[in-house]
């Protein structure tokens, strides 16, 4: 019998004396829950890979058929149902819909409208977003002109961004800028440029970024458990952390590979278990975590995220059979006999081929008779029975 | 361009435009009610594109309303009079403006009201009847307007499904499969679409007295109780026809093949208790009892390949033996031949054969309303419970699957048939028409209780029930889901030429498939053996032997007993015990080039 683990035995304590049970029925309810933890212990031999499995797998094929849909209401999209569950599995490298959900300190707002304000502010702005380059190709003029309606809606001072503007563009072809006036400014290129640089570089000036942190699209204001909480579109961790006003120990990404990037494996091992969990359970789907956990393990345990795919985890199996079985057959059978592969015949899916019983549950046990000893028992047996 | 105009489409091509499109219509509208534009036209305004569409081609569903002007419908009383008095037809009517077609498109510019009472001077139609909202098979539903619109459908699809009688020459024809109901009736309750049609000519139902209550468990999720005794009286009882065919083909050889009695000469020969049913044609007889395999056509045909001319110049002509049989699970009696040839003087029989199928655990029935059900148990008739009359019901259905469907239409329907029973006449359930409190009351006036339930005792113990059951008579359909069709099994048989795995499917006597998903439910249970048994043992199990140097597989040459390697010399061989297809998997490893060698662990002695 296993002993009870440390939390779940400081529970029993404080159920008891919530409940004042006496020492003796303390003793017992222990030894009653020892014994059904003992129960729901997995039995050696389980092939717990294969529930954990099962048991997302079942409920996941429900998450394909519903898909919900807000109408109308501003939100941020988080993948949702099917294909973010597949994302994550698959460890992809880069997420489809990363959001961030960003605490603030307390005390640092203390108006609604302060707070929105802030939260625009993190909105990564590039030049192309609040304006348009018009191009003079005859006399090698390009200037910039302001979209009014963008900066008002962005709340931005118009003067500001003008300067920012003309200080960031600084280019090897430009020979002359003017200073900004209220509508734009104008720059002239040298006579001999070719149309075609001019081109490049207005392409290049409409990605310079000019405010807020880069990769966040759009930042929404809501409200969770009676506290102001922005969700962001677009993710970056590591500039986040830097902002004051934020509490960073509890901000949040979605994106798994950031995580792992900026805080190591074993985060991005739990942040797979809470992405995963979390999408199912706002889909109705109760999982046990440990089956979860399970599947966060193997996808981090060797210090990278690695997804169950054939270039992932299950492409690196040792076994050149059940590669073979997964996926591209042929190009598994192939560099297994180019390389002289061994088959051991140690997983399921191997023995299962071959026509072996495998080496779980029943199959993982051997008894093995030795005809030699078994005629020395017999007489043994025979002598003890003739002694009685 | 004209932007202001409306653009005028004649069958979807841009033909003009119109500065006034309502009077356009208006006048094309005026002109096609005194006939002087064909019926069969519609024009249609839409006023969103400013766009007049003019239809006159095929394909388009119309459907007759009544003009409506001013708030009047067209069909005046006169009207009516001339009608019953069969003074005018229906094409009278269209032809003076009082009908007319609409399609689809016309019908968005139309406000039709249901009901005489609810015209407005803004309608523009009327409708005929309420009933008209259904469709033929629908509107044959008795109160189907107080269903919920899926049980409508379900209750109309097994229209398709039921048995009755197919054809007024059924009996002439060679049907592969074709279901006849031995004592089909009329329904009690019917409606005036069913009076139209005259789909009571040849009925497709019966009137069974269905009382809803539970029954020991054997009607639950769906199940029906069937009474044995109304079996024995007819209830559901139908014969099922199938048709088997053979003609004598000729092959290039000058070889054909023939209708004969085959005997011992015959390559394939069955034995004599199989070919007992044929005549000296080769031909079963008529109204012999043919046993599930049995031969119904006499046949062989020449041999596959051209024997080579033996020594002495004599070619024995081994024939294959190729009879036509009777299917698996299914034997009767032969109810027609027909012997006839193409034009190319081939000859072709088909034999039309006939078994009984009485109503069994398995079989499916249906009322009007989509109440389908599959029978749980045949019960004796002195087990049924009765009422206080001694009246015993056919069918017992589950009270479970009424509220959840809401098919009120089939709780009328059983009061209208009893009230049809008590009447002594058929009573008319058209959707939209009838009164329901009528029904109730005229039960009442014969003296049963208005709610249509009565008192109940249990047919074992004679006990009284405590709550009073809800009976009638309703119509119900046998439908042609018939177990004796479905029923499959297998222990060992037939297998695959190329995995020796055994086949799938009933008509191959196949086995269901252990599929992938199956076989990890059992490696979650950790349950290895039986999973290797399954896999295995009762599927591509083989016993080959193997060279334990080389770790090829060995031959084993039975003829000279004797066991070697086929590349080296060096082994010893072993048996070992693997699956068929890890064999082929090991062939066409080969074939890749790739060389795959098996090192022996355990071995069979």
């Amino acid at each position: 019998m296993r002993e009870l683990p440390k939390l779940v035995l400081e529970r029993i304590e404080n159920y008891s004396k919530k409940k004042s049970f006496s020492d003796a029925k303390q003793k017992k309810l222990v030894e009653i829950v020892t014994r059904k933890y003992n129960d729901s212990l997995v039995t050696p031999g389980d092939a717990m890979g294969l529930i954990a499995a099962q048991s997302i797998g079942e409920p996941g094929t429900q998450l394909t058929l519903r898909t919900k849909h807000y109408a109308g209401s501003l939100e941020v999209s988080v993948g949702q149902g099917i294909q973010r569950v597949i994302e994550i599995v698959d460890g992809r490298l880069s997420s489809k819909f990363p959001s961030m959900k960003l605490y603030l300190k307390k005390d640092v707002f203390n108006t609604d409208k302060k707070i929105n304000k802030f939260a625009k502010s993190l909105i990564d702005i590039k030049v192309g977003a609040i304006g348009e380059f018009q191009e003079d190709f005859l006399n090698r003029t390009v200037s910039f002109v302001l979209d009014h309606e963008k900066i008002n809606e962005l709340d931005i001072d118009k003067e500001e961004v003008m300067t920012l503007i003309y200080d960031k563009i600084i280019d090897v072809y430009v020979s002359k800028r003017f200073t900004p006036n209220k509508n734009g400014i104008n720059f002239t290129f040298d006579k001999d440029t070719p149309l075609f640089n001019i081109r490049k570089a207005i392409i290049k000036w409409n990605k310079i970024p000019l405010f807020g942190i880069k990769n966040i699209e759009l930042t929404v204001v809501s409200e969770e458990n009676g506290e102001k909480v922005i969700i962001t579109k677009g993710s970056n961790l590591s500039e986040i952390l830097k902002v004051e006003e934020l509490d960073t120990q509890r901000s949040y990404t979605n994106d798994i590979l950031e995580v792992n990037k900026v805080f190591g494996i074993e985060a991005a091992r739990e942040s797979i278990i809470r992405e995963l969990y979390n999408t199912f359970d706002s889909n109705g789907i109760d999982i046990n975590k440990r089956h979860i956990a399970i599947l966060a393990d193997l996808m981090c345990f060797n210090g990278k995220v690695k997804g169950i795919v054939r270039t992932g985890i299950t492409g690196e199996k040792s076994s050149p059979f059940a590669r073979a079985s997964f996926e591209e057959t042929v190009k598994h059978i192939l560099s297994a006999a180019f390389d002289g592969e061994r088959e051991n015949f140690k997983g399921i899916i191997e023995n299962l081929i071959v026509g072996q019983p495998i080496l779980a549950g029943t199959g993982r046990v051997k008894l093995t008779l030795d005809p030699k000893n078994l005629k020395k028992m017999i007489k043994k047996q025979e002598s003890l029975i003739e002694d009685k | 361009m004209p932007i202001n105009k409306s653009k005028i489409y004649i069958n979807g091509s841009l033909v003009g435009f119109h500065n006034n499109p309502l009077k356009l219509k208006q006048e094309l509208l005026k002109k096609r009610r005194k006939g002087e534009v064909d019926d069969q036209v519609n024009i249609a305004f839409n006023q969103e594109t400013n766009e007049i569409y003019i239809s006159t081609d095929s394909g388009r569903v119309q459907r007759p309303l009544i003009i409506v002007e001013n708030g009047k419908s067209k069909l005046s009383a006169d009207l009516v009079k001339d009608i019953k008095d069969q003074k005018i037809v229906w094409d009278d009517l269209v032809k003076d403006g009082v009908l007319e077609y609409l399609d689809a498109e016309e019908e968005e510019n139309a406000l039709v009201a249901l009901d005489e009472k609810e015209l407005t001077p803004d309608h523009t139609h009327l409708e005929i009847s309420g009933t008209a909202i259904f469709s033929v098979i629908s509107s044959m539903i008795p109160f189907i307007n107080h269903n919920m619109a899926g049980k409508a459908i379900h209750g109309a699809k097994v229209f398709k499904q039921g048995v009755g009688i197919p054809s007024a020459n059924y009996r002439n024809r060679f049907d592969t499969e074709m279901h006849v109901l031995y004592y089909p009736q009329r329904t009690l309750v019917t409606t005036r679409t069913e009076e139209m049609i005259q789909s009571y000519r040849r009925p497709m139902s019966q009137n069974a007295v269905v009382a809803i209550m539970p029954f020991k468990g054997y009607n639950m999720t769906d199940a029906l109780i069937i009474n044995k005794g109304a079996i024995e009286r007819g209830v559901g009882r139908s014969s099922y026809y199938r048709t088997y065919s053979a003609q004598e083909n000729r092959y290039p050889s000058g070889q054909a093949d023939e209708f004969i009695v085959p005997d011992e000469t015959i390559v394939g020969y069955r034995g004599d208790e199989v070919y007992k049913n044929l005549g000296a044609d080769g031909i079963a007889n008529v109204e012999s009892y043919v046993e599930e395999g049995g031969v119904v056509i006499g046949m062989s045909s020449p041999p596959r390949f051209v024997e080579e001319i033996s020594e002495y110049g004599v070619v024995s002509e081994e024939r294959r033996e190729s009879s036509v049989t009777s299917r698996r699970h299914l034997k009767g009696y032969i109810d027609k031949v027909m012997l006839t040839q193409t034009v190319g003087g081939v000859k072709i029989c088909k034999i039309k054969v006939r078994s009984d199928f009485i109503p069994q655990t398995g079989d499916k029935f249906c009322s009007n309303h989509g109440q389908k059900g599959v029978i749980g148990a045949v019960i004796n008739e002195e087990d049924m419970p009765f009422t206080s009359n001694g009246m015993k019901p056919d069918f017992l259905l589950n009270p479970h699957s009424i509220p959840s469907r809401m098919t009120i239409g089939h709780l009328l329907e059983t009061i209208g048939g009893k009230v049809a029973s008590l009447k002594g006449e058929i009573i008319d359930g058209t959707p939209f028409y009838i009164d329901k409190d009528n029904l109730l009351e005229t039960l009442k006036a014969y003296g049963f209780r208005e709610d249509g339930k009565e008192t109940f005792y249990d047919g074992t113990t004679g006990e009284k029930m405590e709550m009073p059951i809800f009976v009638g008579p309703v119509s119900f359909k046998r439908l042609y889901h018939v177990v004796t069709n479905k029923i499959q099994s297998r222990d060992t048989g037939s297998i695959q030429l190329l995995t020796r795995q055994p086949t799938e499917g009933k008509e191959k006597g196949g086995g269901l498939r252990f599929g992938e998903m199956e076989g990890d439910a059992l490696i979650g249970h950790g349950s290895a053996m039986l999973l290797h048994e399954k896999l295995i043992d009762s599927a591509d199990e083989l016993e080959v032997h193997v060279c334990s140097d080389c770790g090829m597989i060995a031959i084993d040459d039975k003829i000279r007993n004797r066991k070697y390697c086929p590349i080296c010399t060096n082994g010893t061989i072993e048996k070992i015990k693997i699956s068929y297809g890890f064999k082929l998997l090991l062939d066409e490893l080969k074939a890749l080039g790739v060389y795959p060698k098996l090192e022996i662990g355990d071995k069979i002695n």
